[in-house]
């Protein structure tokens, strides 16, 4: 069938764009947690993961649909990671490259064990005390800064770190519980 | 530093808290380094404070409907990431690509975990509530009005659920969309099963599925399976049923009632793409030239943009355009009265529909309503899918099995998209001529002919005779005179919403 060149659009990419924002919103998570692994501080890991994206996208065009994406994108968060580190003062500057090596080795190592240690997070989140599930929630779901949480709860910022790390630690038991429970029923 | 000991467990929460101090630091890093136990607990506790901090889904209880409804605002201003991001942007600036999706992370990254759906393509739409369609504008519990034109949204599980306007809804959650008007067609991965559509006369659950929903102006909506299945039911009084591929239901005021598919209902994620890619290059604008040129054709004896209001049982859907409107056809009495009037030799008849496939059923294009008077023109597609044009004629014929001529192409395709149809009857060179997309099909021979009458008539049901119209009806065309191939294949080309065919 004929056509006229003038009337098929070759000068935007958006249907590539759109390619890349489906395979990289569907591995955006798990990007987000091997970057954590390394840069814990949620709007650190935000940061790289955000790097990682601009990397990504300049790179597309490298990017081979035989193979799967999300490790193709690890190796470019882990990059990201590298660069960010070397530059961090508080934590980056102590764990050197080889303990980021060693870190995300092991992370891929734990891969599926990470995903049944924490398949009743969930569950375990249900079952947190209401005062500590509020907290918990107004932290991670809904970002509201600590400052401002210890304003609106009368409670000081230390005693709210304190409370979250006591949190987390509960979740840990909690999941760790889980996960022995369904071991032995299988 | 020791494994396990309180201080390992303070420097574990202050690192994920951005609180450590550098003592802290190097006395937990140089721990990492030595203790393998010590590392693994740390990958371990920094998993769960990565999965609280990227995993909205958590939050909710599995399965539960009452996901988020907590209407927090978020602050309009750009979070610290966001703004560093800027001077990076800088230096990409000769990378276009690049900014866009720094564009796309500023939009959305300092509340990525709280985002319920993005936008990941428009094709014009436009919203009357200030909403702009950018790629990757997030949605959180928000009603919008989408006024012109389609957008496909991602849900944070990965759901994608394509709307076409006129619609009003909301995300009232990743898994949750509350649909009051409009056609939304959705596709669910397997981390996205479960999610669930409510419109005002019922529900609809996936259970791993495409499918869509369509909800009327006056709150009635149907159900739609294209692949897998879905549990529907009209409303908490109303028993839950199963719906697999190819079945509908439609729900209103408490009862569910089976009904016919409709295969072109709705627009799914790849006719989006080709909508929006024709749109951007200008294919509305070269249309809107062309309609002017017609307009002027001397032999022109209709057209029906079907922009205007008119009589009859049918409803408004939107048009091949954004904002534009064609008459939507989806019961069996449904039709739309014309008046023509006129008697040629030569006559073009042409339209944009968007059919659904109907199995024993003929889809009436146009039926003048004295059949059994010489001349009197009927357009339709037949059950077996082919386009038929009858033109009735008294005289006896030397053949007893002589058929009205059709096309040698089906119509109708599985899912539906628009079609451009177009016949031409020459009584003086005694042919009928078929056309699809601008191509032409078939042309058959007249055994006899007869000038075509026009007169008054239906689209859609005609009631002398079990004809019915299931589907859209864009534009409609009538001229006097016999068209070329080349000037069918223009009219086919200027009115041609896709990028590519």
């Amino acid at each position: 069938m004929l056509r006229d060149p003038a009337q098929t659009p070759s000068d935007e990419p958006p249907d590539d764009h759109a390619r890349f924002m489906r395979l990289f919103l569907s591995s955006e998570k798990e990007i987000f947690r091997y970057v954590a692994a390394l840069a814990p501080r949620a709007a650190d890991a935000q940061d790289i993961v955000q790097q990682t994206a601009i990397a990504l996208w300049r790179k597309f065009d490298q990017y081979d649909p035989a193979q799967p994406f999300t490790p193709w994108a690890c190796r470019f968060a882990l990059h990201e990671a590298r660069q960010f580190l070397r530059r961090d003062q508080r934590w980056g500057a102590f764990l050197g490259d080889d303990l980021v090596d060693d870190l995300a080795a092991r992370r891929s190592a734990l891969g599926g064990e990470m995903d049944r240690r924490f398949a009743h997070l969930n569950d375990c989140l249900q079952k947190l005390p209401p005062a500590q599930r509020e907290t918990v929630e107004s932290y991670y779901y809904r970002r509201t800064p600590v400052e401002q949480l210890a304003d609106a709860t009368g409670r000081s910022v230390e005693a709210l770190y304190k409370a979250l790390q006591r949190i987390r630690q509960a979740l840990l038991l909690c999941v760790a519980r889980a996960m022995k429970a369904d071991g032995e029923a299988s | 530093m020791k494994y396990p000991s309180d201080e390992f467990d303070a420097a574990l929460s202050a690192v994920c808290d951005g609180t450590v101090a550098e003592a802290q630091s190097r006395a937990l890093a140089d721990l990492l380094r030595l203790d393998s136990a010590a590392r693994d607990a740390y990958l371990i506790a920094v998993e769960l404070h990565a999965r609280l901090a990227s995993d909205n889904a958590l939050f909710f209880k599995a399965g539960s409907e009452e996901e988020a409804i907590d209407a927090i605002p978020f602050p309009a201003a750009r979070t610290a990431a966001a703004r560093k991001a800027w001077p990076i942007l800088a230096c990409a600036a000769t990378l276009a690509a690049a900014a866009l999706i720094a564009a796309f992370y500023i939009i959305g990254a300092h509340r990525s975990g709280a985002a319920f759906a993005r936008v990941l393509r428009s094709a014009g739409a436009e919203f009357s509530d200030h909403f702009e369609a950018a790629e990757g504008a997030p949605l959180r519990d928000q009603t919008l009005t989408l006024a012109k034109g389609s957008v496909e949204f991602i849900t944070a599980r990965g759901a994608t659920v394509v709307i076409e306007a006129p619609a009003e809804f909301r995300f009232e959650s990743a898994q949750r969309l509350r649909l009051a008007r409009g056609k939304a067609a959705a596709e669910a991965p397997p981390a996205a099963k479960g999610f669930t559509v409510v419109t005002p006369s019922g529900e609809v659950i996936d259970l791993g599925t495409k499918f869509g929903v369509d909800v009327s102006a006056s709150g009635s909506s149907e159900v739609h399976v294209f692949k897998g299945e879905v549990v529907a039911s009209a409303g908490a009084a109303s028993a839950k049923q199963s719906l697999k591929k190819d079945q509908a239901l439609a729900l209103e005021a408490g009862a569910a009632a089976p009904r016919a598919l409709r295969t072109a209902a709705f627009i799914h994620a790849d006719e989006l793409q080709q909508l929006a890619a024709g749109l951007r290059g200008g294919r509305q604008a070269r249309w809107m030239e062309s309609i002017d040129r017609l307009k002027r054709d001397p032999a022109l004896l209709a057209f029906l943009d079907f922009d205007a209001t008119k009589d009859g049982e049918f409803r408004w859907a939107q048009g091949r355009w954004p904002g534009t409107r064609a008459a939507e056809f989806t019961q069996p009495g449904d039709f739309l009265p014309v008046e023509f009037s006129g008697t040629t030799n030569e006559l073009t008849l042409a339209a944009w529909v968007r059919l659904d496939q109907v199995p024993h059923a003929i889809n009436s294009l146009l039926h003048t309503n004295d059949w059994e008077q010489p001349g009197q023109v009927h357009w339709m597609v037949a059950q077996n899918q082919r386009m038929r044009l009858a033109v009735f004629d008294v005289r006896c014929v030397d053949q007893s099995d002589y058929f009205y001529p059709q096309s040698s192409r089906l119509v109708t395709a599985a899912t539906g998209r628009w079609t451009h149809l177009a016949t031409v009857y020459d009584a003086n060179r005694r042919i009928a001529r078929f056309y699809i997309d601008g191509e032409f099909d078939n042309e058959v021979a007249l055994l006899a002919s007869v000038p075509a009458v026009l007169g008054p008539g239906r689209v859609g049901n005609w009631n002398r005779k079990e004809r019915i119209l299931s589907g859209r009806l864009d534009e409609l065309v009538m001229l006097k005179r016999a068209l070329s191939d080349s000037e069918i294949h223009a009219l086919f080309e200027a009115g041609n919403p896709y990028a590519e065919r």
